[in-house]
C-alpha cells in the first residue's frame, strides 16, 4: 500500500516537474508550438494521471491496513550495483582487462560459488578472450588502462 | 520482381552471408538462454555495425530479431521458461509434449512451422511493400502523427500492467526521447547543462540500462531455478499423424501472425497468443490443448515468426517502428543515416531488398540450424545463471563504452537499469517506455508540422480519413480498456519487454 501510495506521488511529482521544464522552454501557440509544448502537454498528462491514482488510493479507505511490507532489495542485489559501479570506475584509470578480470573473479566467486582457483582461471581467460575479440577483431574503443 | 533479384545480389555476397549467418545464430542462442533478450543482443551488437556497409548490419542485426523467435521456443519446450516473450505460449503444450517424450516432435513442428510462416510472410511483404509505400508516400503530418499515437495506445493496452501505468511510462519515454536539441528552433531541451546530453539520450545506454541491467537485478533477487527435461531427444521429425494435424494451425497461423505482425504495437507476443486461443477454439477435441496438443504448438509459433517478418513492413515503408525491438532497428538505421519510410525503396533500394532477400535466407539458415543443432542448445541450456549473468553484465559495459566511449553513459547505465528495476517491481511495463522513447521526436515532428500546416486548427487531425480512423481507434482502445470485460482479457496477455 504504501510503496503504490509513494510511487504515485513520484509519479506526480515527475509531472510537474515535467510541466514546469517544459514551459521554461516555451510553449508557443498553437500556429507556431514552441519546443516545451509537448514536454509541458506530457508533464500535465504525468500529474493527473497520477494525482488521480493518488487520490483514487487514499479515498479506498477499507483498504487502508497495514499489510506485510514489500521487502526490501536484498544484500545481494545492492551488493552487485556496487560492485558494478565500482568495477565502472575503474575500467579507464586500471583498464578493462584488469577491471574486467576482478569483477568477474567476485562475482563468480560469490554467485556463481566456484572455487576462487576456477574463478580466476574463467575470468582471466574471458576478460583477456573479449578484450581480443572487442578490441581487435570488431574495433570496439575499450581502455588498456595501466596494460596500456 | 526486379527488387527481390537485387536484394539477392545484395544478400547473396559472401560477407552478408557470413553476417547473415551470424545474426540468425547469434539470435537463436539468445533466445535459447534466458536473461538476454533481443532487444538488449541488438542494443549491445549495434556499435559492431559502425564498421561495415549498412546493409550488412542491417542484415545482421534482423538475423538476430527473428532468430531469437526460433531461439526462445527451445527453452519453452524443454524448461518450460520462455527464452523470449513470444514463446510463452509455446510452454503450455510445448512442454507438455516434452514431459511425455516428444520433445523431437515438438522441436521440429516449432522449427517447421516457423521457416514456413517466416516464408509465407516474406512472399507477401515482398509483395505489398511497394504498393504500400506508394500509398504512403500520400501520407502527411496528420497520419504518421496518428499512426504513432494508435500504435503507442496499442501497446500500451497490451501491456502487462494497468493502462494508466502504461500511459505513464509511455509519457515518460516520450519525454527522454525529446532530450537533446530541438531540431525545429535550435533550444536545447532536458540537458540539465550536461553535454553528453546535447544530441539526446543515447539509446544504447537507455535499452541496455533498462533491460539488460535490470532483468539482472530481478533475476539476481528471485534466483529462479530450472529444470531441462534430460531424456535424449530420439527423432525430431513430427510423424504423418502429427504433421497432418499441424498443418492447418500452421497455415491459420502464418495468416493471422502476419495480419497482427502489422499492426503497430501489435507483435509476435500478441500473434502467438491469439492463435492459440484460435485453434482451441476451432478443435474438435479442445481438452486435449494444455496436456500435449501439437497444434499449441504449431499454431503460435508459426504465428510469431509470421508476425516478426511482416513487422518490418510498417518499419521500412512507413518509418513507423510497430514494436521496442523493431524501435531499436529503427535507431540503427538512423544512426546509419538512412531515413527509412516510403522513399527508402527508391532512395536505398540495394538496402531496402538486401534486407528482404536476407530474411529468406536466414530462414532457411534457421531450419538448417535448429534442428541439427538441438543438442548443443539443449547444453548451453545447463549453463547455470550464476555464470552466465556475470558474461551479461561485461558485454552491457561493453556495448554501452562501445558506442559512447564515456564512463558517464556507463554510471547512466546502472542507473536505467535500477529504474527498471523500480518500474517493473511497482508493476510498469517497460516496452511502452521505449516505443515512447524511439517515437517521441518523430511524433512531435509531426504534430508540430502538422498544428503549423493547419494554422494552429487541431481539427485537422481528425479531418483527414486515415488520421481520423487511427485517432477514433485508438480512443476506442482507451476506453474499452476500462470496462471490466476487457480488463480481465489484459490481464491473461503479456507483451514483450
Amino acid at each position: 500500500m504504501f510503496a503504490d501510495l509513494a510511487t504515485k506521488l513520484v509519479w506526480t511529482a515527475v509531472g510537474l516537474s515535467v510541466a514546469w521544464l517544459g514551459r521554461d522552454l516555451g510553449v508557443g501557440a498553437l500556429n507556431a508550438p514552441g519546443p516545451g509544448m509537448l514536454a509541458f502537454g506530457l508533464g500535465v498528462l504525468i500529474a493527473t494521471v497520477a494525482a488521480a491514482g493518488l487520490a483514487w488510493s487514499l479515498l479506498r479507505r477499507p483498504q487502508w491496513v497495514p499489510g506485510v511490507p514489500a521487502a526490501p532489495p536484498s544484500l545481494r542485489m545492492v551488493g552487485l550495483c556496487i560492485g558494478l559501479v565500482a568495477y565502472i570506475a575503474a575500467l579507464q584509470p586500471v583498464g578493462f582487462p584488469l577491471a574486467t578480470f576482478a569483477f568477474l573473479l567476485l562475482l563468480l566467486a560469490v554467485f556463481a560459488r566456484l572455487s576462487w582457483l576456477r574463478a580466476a582461471g574463467f575470468s582471466a581467460i574471458v576478460a583477456a578472450a573479449s578484450y581480443v575479440v572487442f578490441k581487435f577483431a570488431l574495433g570496439t574503443q575499450l581502455p588498456a588502462g595501466i596494460l596500456g | 520482381m526486379d527488387g527481390i533479384l537485387l536484394g539477392l545480389q545484395v544478400s547473396l555476397q559472401p560477407v552478408n552471408l557470413l553476417y547473415c549467418f551470424a545474426g540468425v545464430f547469434f539470435g537463436t542462442l539468445i533466445g535459447v538462454l534466458p536473461g538476454i533478450g533481443p532487444a538488449t543482443a541488438i542494443a549491445l551488437l549495434l556499435p559492431v555495425t559502425f564498421g561495415i556497409p549498412t546493409a550488412t548490419g542491417i542484415i545482421l542485426l534482423a538475423g538476430i530479431y527473428y532468430g531469437s523467435m526460433y531461439g526462445g521456443s527451445t527453452t519453452s519446450i524443454l524448461v518450460n521458461i520462455p527464452g523470449e516473450a513470444a514463446s510463452i505460449v509455446t510452454c503450455l503444450d510445448g512442454h507438455q509434449m516434452a514431459r511425455q517424450g516428444r520433445a523431437g516432435p515438438a522441436l521440429g513442428i516449432a522449427a517447421i512451422g516457423s521457416f514456413l510462416a517466416g516464408t509465407f510472410a516474406l512472399i507477401v511483404l515482398t509483395m505489398i511493400s511497394a504498393p504500400l509505400a506508394r500509398a504512403a508516400l500520400a501520407f502527411g503530418a496528420a497520419e504518421y502523427f496518428s499512426l504513432m499515437v494508435l500504435g503507442l495506445v496499442l501497446i500500451g493496452c497490451l501491456s502487462s500492467g494497468s493502462v494508466a501505468k502504461a500511459v505513464l511510462t509511455t509519457a515518460i519515454g516520450i519525454v527522454l526521447g525529446l532530450m537533446g536539441v530541438d531540431t525545429m528552433s535550435g533550444v536545447p531541451r532536458f540537458t540539465f547543462d550536461r553535454p553528453e546530453f546535447i544530441e539526446g539520450m543515447d539509446v544504447i545506454t537507455l535499452i541496455v540500462g533498462l533491460f539488460g541491467i535490470s532483468e539482472v537485478l530481478l533475476n539476481i533477487e528471485q534466483g529462479a531455478t530450472r529444470s531441462i527435461i534430460e531424456a535424449r531427444i530420439q527423432r525430431i521429425l513430427p510423424s504423418r499423424k502429427e504433421w497432418r494435424q499441424s498443418r492447418g494451425p500452421i497455415a491459420r497461423g502464418s495468416v493471422l501472425g502476419f495480419l497482427l505482425g502489422l499492426l503497430p504495437g501489435g507483435g509476435a507476443v500478441i500473434s502467438s497468443f491469439a492463435s492459440y486461443a484460435m485453434e482451441k477454439r476451432l478443435s474438435g477435441t479442445p481438452e486435449r490443448f494444455g496436456k500435449g496438443a501439437i497444434e499449441g504448438v504449431a499454431g503460435p509459433e508459426a504465428a510469431n515468426n509470421a508476425a516478426a517478418s511482416a513487422a518490418f513492413i510498417p518499419l521500412l515503408t512507413l518509418g513507423i517502428p510497430p514494436n521496442v525491438i523493431l524501435g531499436i532497428l529503427l535507431g540503427a538505421l538512423m544512426i546509419h543515416g538512412v531515413a527509412p519510410g516510403p522513399l527508402m525503396m527508391i532512395n536505398n533500394p540495394d538496402l531496402f531488398w538486401g534486407v528482404v532477400a536476407s530474411m529468406y535466407i536466414g530462414n532457411m539458415m534457421l531450419l538448417v540450424l535448429n534442428l541439427p543443432l538441438i543438442g548443443i542448445w539443449v547444453r548451453l541450456l545447463r549453463i547455470p545463471y550464476g555464470i552466465l549473468f556475470p558474461l551479461i553484465l561485461i558485454f552491457c559495459v561493453i556495448g554501452v563504452y562501445g558506442t559512447t566511449s564515456s564512463v558517464f553513459h556507463l554510471y547512466l547505465m546502472v542507473g536505467f537499469g535500477v529504474l527498471g528495476y523500480l518500474l517493473r517491481k511497482t508493476g510498469h511495463d517497460l516496452a511502452p517506455l521505449v516505443l515512447g522513447f524511439v517515437l517521441g521526436p518523430l511524433l512531435e515532428l509531426h504534430l508540430r508540422r502538422g498544428l503549423i500546416a493547419s494554422d494552429g486548427d487541431w481539427s485537422f487531425f481528425a479531418t483527414r480519413p486515415i488520421s481520423a480512423f487511427c485517432l477514433a481507434l485508438a480512443l476506442v482502445l482507451l476506453i474499452s480498456s476500462a470496462v471490466p470485460m476487457v480488463k480481465r482479457w489484459r490481464k491473461s496477455m503479456l507483451v514483450e519487454n
